[in-house]
């Protein structure tokens, strides 16, 4: 595999908030949305999703209901709740102004200084 | 919404564990299935998919583990595989458990069984009363000079000046207890009844369960006598029968109509007694109690109610004394002769009053601190036995540690099986309990009033015991558990240090020495009882208590007139003294040695007149011939002949007469009696012996006794005594047939010999000491059990250092001079301690010793020595294996 970023503590949760917003997931699909949706430039350990997950579900942000996958397998699939939406919301404009004030930062030249 | 989340996890693992479990496990296998799927089709074989996939997954267990924590099951886990853990681990030591479990369950059973007791007395709120914690209890208090404090019952015109300026209540009740006739359908009972204000059913929101209570209109005089049936009235006598309302009863001779039944258990709030019926207070002239006409209900002067007050809603008890004492005032100035300087105090209703609370309070704290001791006794010894053993877990806990327990995880699964234990032991007591609540209503009260305690253990019992279980367990669990666990953290596997030994032999002999000197104090208190029981039984009464019978009537609750009464008093002496076997009989207004009250203000006739106050006097009303028929000499003078000569006698006794007339002859002396408004003159013509006269504890009392007439009936009825040629039993069926020739609707009650009634006087005692010698003996046994245990521990442990010493030649006899010695030294430093306590706690119980010290020789030195004895036994088995110790096998032992 090429080198892929590590993701950040604490971002797995805003990453499962955002693959399962795009529609109702089983853990497997959660993985290859991320995948999909970070052009594959993130790399967790499979099962680190699932402790991700459960904790979400107790939050109650995220619902879980059994079903039938596209393999003809029962798995469980994972869908925001609306306090799951809100946190989506929060989470992504904290972040949004993370990034613009660390970017903004990084891109400081010696004379501005 | 956390908690709510945590609540249902936790319900969902206790009741659906496993399938929280099989649906994890389902979906972290979907998920490598899944995968797999994937993987294959790009090109791998299934069995190459499958392990590529369980790579990229990770720590498969690691996860689920994680999982777990995030459904917050681990802990839940953890606690459930500790219960196990600990079940396994007691299962496989059968006797430890069962040593533990009963020493611990004999302590729960008494502890609870106490609680039920006092929990019943004391605790528990009276049944069928709305909002109790708003009732108060109103008292009038005395001015100083007329000896302070509170009075206990209120005069009817006091408290309707009361009731009708109180602002602060909603209503002021008031109500008396009476002796009650009743005849139902033909049928007598004597029993007890309450006189109630209209409003009394209303203040205390009690709502009649059939028909309805009293209303004001009720409590008019002349509006017509009605009647409210207690529960247990209407459906022992009347079986139930819902058409009761409107069926009359006759209550002391006059007919009244019922017209409600009360709530099942309805008893007065306060002292719990139960009443058969409820009447008005209109109703005191028709039920003659108390006696003479209406003038209960107009003399201001006579106190015979207990007053209670319900709060308005949004009134604090602060606000409502205020009120009071401005009504105080007004009730100053308006009656000044008899009212200057009565005050008004009030107390929470629930609670006993603080004149009955003071001694029964300071009973309920000795009986606490002595369940503090039954609980504390089977602690120290399960806690020594834990400790014994832990010897043996040691390596045990150090595996575990070494495998990666946190000190913190291995201290929570010993305390889990302290719990264990602890709860065990709090079920057996509770069905121990069960038994001993059983057996507590069969403590006979000595006095005939309906008291109705409630001993049935309730759910609040339940919890108690419950949480005696986890206090035993912390108890008796944290000392070893934090041994252990420190122990598991020392770096060899099983390896002991020096001063870990130490430090365990300290906290060892700390416990047995304690419990050696609770388990003497126990057995001092009982040893005390025991010496006060028997110089009780040899206390002279002052009085021939053998072949005297004596009962009770009540002529005036049967409708008699004082003039008919008069007549039926002497028939019935008549007809007593001609029946065959009787010597004497003689009529009494107070049965001696019962806790009637008849006092008079004295004054030697020669100094009225001089501002010399006179002082109260104990007395009794008897007829002539009562000297003669109880056996209570007349050391000068004579006793009363009766008819108009004795019509202002009186008989004094020795105290008195040495009180009032020192150094003169008393016989012939005049007294004034009565103070007051109505003096009267009287002439003393006979000094009696002294004698004991409410209690058999008393010291001389001075005592008067005046001429006996009818009206004056005590709180028993009139006492009338017989003295017998023979067996006074045998008489029983003839004296009934007696009085019933008389009249066949007048009840005799509370017939008894004199010996059964001093037996009753001695019931305190003798309940008491009772008491105390179970709890002793219980406690000894304990001990007994704790000082073997350490000394067999002792032996256990130093079996190598015995072997050494007798490998390098010592004696049995050494071996044993030191294993007992040890053993002793306990002993000694525990019975030293005990008799410190002894001395410093003991005086507590002195009211209750008759003629013996608390600190009595005999008691102490007998207990101690009686305990050196069982000490020494205790001390002796075990040393006795530790002489047999092969030297060879002690060594390997190592």
């Amino acid at each position: 595999m090429e080198t892929l970023a590590q993701i950040l503590p604490g971002t797995l949760d805003l990453l499962i908030l955002k693959a399962v917003s795009l529609g109702p997931l089983h853990g497997y699909g959660v993985l290859l949305r991320i995948a999909q949706i970070s052009k594959g430039a993130l790399l967790i350990e499979q099962g680190a999703l699932y402790p991700a997950l459960f904790r979400l579900v107790r939050q109650g942000l995220l619902k879980a209901t059994w079903g039938t996958s596209e393999h003809k397998r029962r798995a469980k699939y994972y869908e925001l709740t609306a306090a799951g939406r809100k946190r989506l919301r929060e989470e992504a404009e904290g972040w949004n102004r993370l990034v613009t004030a660390i970017g903004a930062a990084l891109k400081a030249r010696p004379e501005e200084v | 919404m956390k908690l709510g989340s945590s609540i249902r996890t936790f319900l969902a693992f206790v009741f659906r564990r496993s399938r929280i479990e099989h649906e994890m496990e389902e979906e972290l296998r979907s998920h490598l299935d899944t995968r797999a799927d994937d993987l294959e089709r790009q090109g791998l074989t299934r069995a190459e998919a499958e392990r590529q996939a369980r790579i990229e997954f990770g720590g498969y267990e690691r996860y689920k583990e994680e999982c777990r924590e995030a459904l917050g099951s681990r802990l839940l886990g953890e606690l459930a595989a500790d219960v196990r853990y600990g079940l396994r681990m007691l299962r496989r030591n059968p006797g430890f458990t069962a040593v533990a479990v009963v020493t611990l369950a004999l302590g729960i059973g008494l502890d609870t069984t106490l609680f039920t007791a006092i929990d019943g007395l004391l605790l528990r709120p009276p049944a069928n009363v709305e909002a109790p914690d708003r009732l108060l209890a109103l008292y009038q208090t005395q001015p100083s000079e007329r000896g302070g404090g509170s009075m206990p019952v209120w005069s009817y015109p006091d408290y309707a000046y009361y009731r009708d300026r109180s602002d602060a209540f909603s209503g002021l009740s008031a109500y008396s207890p009476i002796p009650v006739n009743l005849r139902i359908g033909g049928a007598n009972d004597r029993t007890f009844g309450d006189l109630v204000s209209g409003n009394y059913f209303t203040v205390r929101g009690t709502k009649a369960v059939l028909g309805r209570t009293f209303v004001a209109g009720d409590d008019t005089l002349g509006a017509s006598s009605v009647a409210v049936l207690s529960y247990e009235l209407w459906q022992n006598r009347f079986g139930g029968d819902p058409g009761v309302v409107g069926k009359a009863v006759t209550i002391n001779g006059r007919l009244f109509t019922v017209i409600g039944v009360a709530p099942k258990g309805t008893t007065d709030i306060g002292i719990q007694m139960a009443p058969a019926v409820w009447v008005p207070l209109s109703a005191q002239p028709a039920v003659d109690w108390p006696p003479g006409g209406t003038d209960a209900l107009k003399n201001r002067g006579t106190g015979w109610l207990t007053v209670l007050g319900r709060l308005k809603p949004g009134i604090t008890p602060r606000q409502a004394i205020a009120g009071l004492r401005v009504v105080a005032r007004g009730l100053e100035q308006d009656y000044p002769a008899l009212e200057r300087g009565r005050g008004i105090s009030v107390e929470p209703a629930v609670a006993l009053p603080s004149f009955v609370s003071g001694p029964v309070t300071g009973i309920v704290v000795l009986l606490g601190a002595l369940g503090g001791m039954l609980l504390l006794i089977p602690c120290a010894n399960v806690a020594s036995l834990m400790l014994a053993r832990s010897w043996s877990r040691r390596s045990e806990l150090a595996i575990r540690s070494a495998l990666g327990a946190s000190r913190l995880r291995t201290l929570r699964q010993l305390l889990t099986e302290s719990i264990l234990i602890g709860l065990s032991s709090a079920a057996v007591g509770l069905v121990l309990a069960l038994w001993g609540a059983a057996a507590l209503p069969h403590l006979k009260l000595p006095i005939s009033l309906p008291i109705a305690i409630d001993f049935r253990p309730d759910i609040r019992v339940l919890g108690f015991t419950t949480l005696l279980a986890f206090v035993t367990a912390l108890l008796f669990g944290t000392a070893p558990a934090l041994q252990l666990s420190r122990a598991a953290l020392s770096p060899q596997l099983g390896g002991r240090t020096g001063s870990d030994v130490r430090r365990r032999s300290r906290a060892q002999r700390l416990l047995v020495s304690a419990q050696v000197s609770i388990s003497l104090l126990l057995l001092i208190g009982a040893g005390l009882c025991l010496r006060s029981l028997h110089s009780a039984e040899r206390i002279d009464p002052g009085f021939e208590t053998r072949d005297v019978l004596s009962f009770a009537v009540s002529p005036s609750l049967s409708g008699y007139s004082n003039a008919r009464a008069d007549v039926l008093y002497t028939q019935l002496l008549e007809r007593l003294e001609a029946t065959r076997g009787v010597r004497s009989a003689s009529l009494a207004v107070l049965m001696p040695l019962s806790y009637g009250e008849l006092e008079e203000n004295v004054l030697p006739r020669d100094r009225t007149g001089t501002g010399a106050q006179g002082v109260q006097v104990a007395e009794n009303l008897v007829t002539p011939g009562y000297f003669r028929t109880i056996g209570i000499p007349i050391l000068r003078g004579r006793d009363f002949v009766g008819g108009v000569i004795d019509k202002d006698s009186v008989v004094v006794n020795q105290t008195l007469a040495n009180q009032l007339f020192p150094r003169q002859n008393p016989v012939g002396q005049q007294l004034e009696l009565g103070g007051g408004q109505h003096p009267r003159s009287v002439l003393i013509i006979g000094v009696a012996r002294d004698s004991k006269y409410r209690t058999l504890g008393e010291s001389p009392t001075p005592f008067l006794y005046g001429v006996f007439r009818p009206g004056f009936e005590g709180p028993a009825g009139t006492t009338v005594l017989v003295r017998t040629s023979g067996a006074p039993q045998l008489l029983i069926p003839a004296i009934r047939r007696q009085v019933r020739a008389l009249d066949k609707n007048l009840p005799v009650t509370g017939m008894e010999t004199m010996t059964e009634q001093i037996q009753s006087a001695l019931w305190l005692a003798r309940t008491l000491g009772a008491f105390f010698a179970v709890l002793g003996v219980a406690g000894t046994l304990l001990a007994m059990v704790g000082l073997y245990g350490s000394v067999a521990y002792s032996v256990a442990r130093r079996t190598n250092e015995v072997g050494i010493r007798m490998a390098v030649g010592a004696q049995q006899r050494d071996v044993l001079k030191l294993v007992v010695g040890e053993g002793l030294f306990l002993a000694l430093s525990g019975i030293g301690a005990g008799l410190v306590l002894a001395f410093l706690l003991t005086r507590f119980l002195r009211s209750l010793l008759y003629g013996v010290s608390p600190t009595d020789p005999l008691a102490l030195s007998a207990v101690s020595i009686l305990f050196m004895l069982v000490a020494l036994a205790a001390c002796y088995i075990p040393a006795r294996r530790a002489t047999k110790v092969d030297p060879m096998a002690a060594l390997r032992h190592e």
